[in-house]
């Protein structure tokens, strides 16, 4: 639809700071107390994260695909399409990142995680305690009109990409490289936003993926042990 | 145009009942707005419209849709009656829709829709979804946006305009780039209005587009008189101009706005806001003094200059 010559960044915004921020906090209390429930799964994949076991993993894996499908269907469908109308074509990728998180969950192969104790673990504990605590801490109540608009892992979709990321970052692979290929285009689409709006949370959920990074280069340079469960 | 009594006291008796909207030092009386003639139906459109990009992007919140309602009711309250939106502006012609069933569909609206869709086929479903959304069975102006597929939909706003369904016709585009398309469509095809993008910085238009139209009894709508509020931005710490009385201004947002609908090639300005006090103040810009040639030169030096 779009001819890319006619349209700047900014004429592709649709909305203002303020709709935005309130349509997170309209979507926060619609859901409650379900966030309850996101703060058990995101304790679940730090646990996971902590001593990484095939079983944990898959554990890991199928909560978030579980994550990825209800921001699909709760945020972008039900909420974010209000306002954008381009989130009815985000929400398919989410599924698909669902679906495709379930498949890799069932593969033997896919869980070769990095040493725990390295600097690429600690990175990748590091990211997930953020994407569950400082998330909505930052994009909240730092810098947000209202702590109401946090963005919340396994509720909306940036803290649980930054937290999809990490947990990838603890397996090797063509299959979890392709697997980071959403959350990572994702995280390019909302910095754009943010940017656009003029808000200084741009930069988090890119630094949370440049820490992933970090884990990845910094964990290729040790062995790797052998996986129990 | 004169405004009748009793649609008049509807809509002011429609929006006292949505709040107690706050007085504001700058508010138009309705009949003392000044207007030019739609060329195609002889009827009078006062200078400054409204614009929804952004602004009415809300969504099904109910404190914004509210909040939207308030100034809409105030613009057609001041007299105002070009309300334009598109169906690329998310949800803002729901809030349209919802608004103007608050305010009992007001028969001084005039309502300026756009079809923005690559597919010819799409093109009427497109459009009666967005008369639902508004709640309205015909409009009177519809656009064809950025001139995207324009040489289909022209075929299919011309068929709706023969059969009754449409009061007229019109293009848009916010891209220099597109003025020489636009310039040739102008020329060659049976157009009622163009949307072009003019304000006291961007005057690619008054080369060429403003006075083809004039030429051909073209009516003009602008968007962005205030540079989507960048311009306001960076003047606000500037100081007006001593002789800015003469232009009939006493802000930075009506020195802006007289300037673009003081250009007699210019049919109606569609500023974008949230706020009921602005509504109103652009509102009010249609009111008194139009600078001249002259001091419109002197304007946009004076802020060039800064």
């Amino acid at each position: 639809m779009l001819d890319r010559a006619d349209y700047s960044l900014s004429d592709l915004l649709l909305f203002s700071d303020r709709v935005y921020y309130r349509m997170f906090e309209l979507h926060n209390a619609a859901l409650w107390p379900l966030h309850i429930l996101a703060l058990i799964v995101g304790l679940g994949l730090i646990a996971a994260a902590l001593r990484p076991t095939r079983f944990r993993l898959r554990a890991a894996y199928i909560a978030l695909a579980v994550a990825w499908l209800f921001v699909a269907w709760t945020f972008f469908l039900e909420r974010y399409a209000d306002i954008n109308w381009a989130a009815v074509y985000v929400a398919p990728a989410f599924g698909f990142q669902a679906l495709f998180l379930a498949i890799l969950a069932q593969r033997q192969k896919t869980f070769e995680p990095v040493e725990t104790g390295s600097i690429g673990h600690l990175l990748v504990l590091a990211v997930l305690i953020f994407s569950l605590i400082g998330y909505p801490f930052t994009a909240g109540i730092l810098m947000r009109p209202s702590w109401l608009s946090a963005e919340v892992l396994a509720i909306t979709p940036d803290p649980t990409a930054t937290a999809t990321l990490a947990i990838l970052a603890l397996s090797r692979g063509v299959w979890i490289a392709l697997a980071s290929v959403i959350p990572l285009l994702w995280i390019i689409v909302t910095s754009l936003t943010l940017y656009t709006l003029g808000s200084l949370e741009f930069v988090i959920s890119p630094l949370a993926t440049l820490t992933c990074v970090l884990a990845v280069v910094c964990a290729k340079t040790r062995s790797r042990p052998k996986l129990n469960g | 145009m004169q405004i009748d009594r009793r649609e008049f006291m509807k809509v002011a008796l429609a929006t006292a009942s949505l709040a107690p909207l706050v007085a504001a030092p700058a508010r138009a009386s309705p009949a003392k707005l000044k207007a030019r003639r739609i060329e195609a139906t002889g009827e009078s459109m006062p200078l400054v419209g409204l614009g929804s990009w952004i602004t009415f992007n809300v969504g099904r919140d109910p404190k914004l849709l509210d909040e939207s309602t308030k100034v809409i009711a105030a613009f057609l309250a001041g007299g105002g009656r070009m309300i334009d939106s598109s169906p690329m502006y998310g949800s803002s012609q729901a809030t349209i829709g919802h608004a103007l069933g608050k305010l009992g569909h007001p028969k001084t609206l005039f309502s300026a829709e756009k079809v923005w869709t690559s597919s010819k086929s799409n093109g009427p479903r497109q459009i009666a979804q967005t008369q639902a959304y508004w709640g309205v069975k015909r409009f009177d102006l519809l656009q064809i946006h950025n001139l995207l597929n324009w040489r289909d939909h022209l075929e299919t706003l011309n068929t709706m305009k023969a059969a009754g369904e449409l009061r007229t016709i019109g293009i848009t585009t916010s891209h220099g780039a597109r003025h020489r398309q636009l310039e040739e469509i102008m020329t060659s095809k049976p157009i009622d209005f163009v949307q072009v993008t003019y304000n006291i910085v961007d005057r690619e238009v008054e080369k060429r587009i403003l006075p083809l139209a004039r030429d051909k009894g073209i009516n003009v709508i602008i968007n962005r008189p205030f540079q989507r509020g960048a311009l306001l931005d960076q003047l606000k710490s500037k100081p007006l101009p001593p002789w800015a009385a003469e232009t009939g201004a006493s802000s930075w947002a009506q020195f802006l706005l007289k300037y673009v609908i003081s250009h007699p090639a210019v049919t109606c300005a569609i500023p974008a806001t949230t706020r009921v006090d602005h509504v109103r103040e652009n509102l009010f810009t249609a009111t008194g003094v139009l600078p001249d040639a002259q001091l419109r030169e002197r304007m946009a030096d004076y802020i060039r200059q800064l």
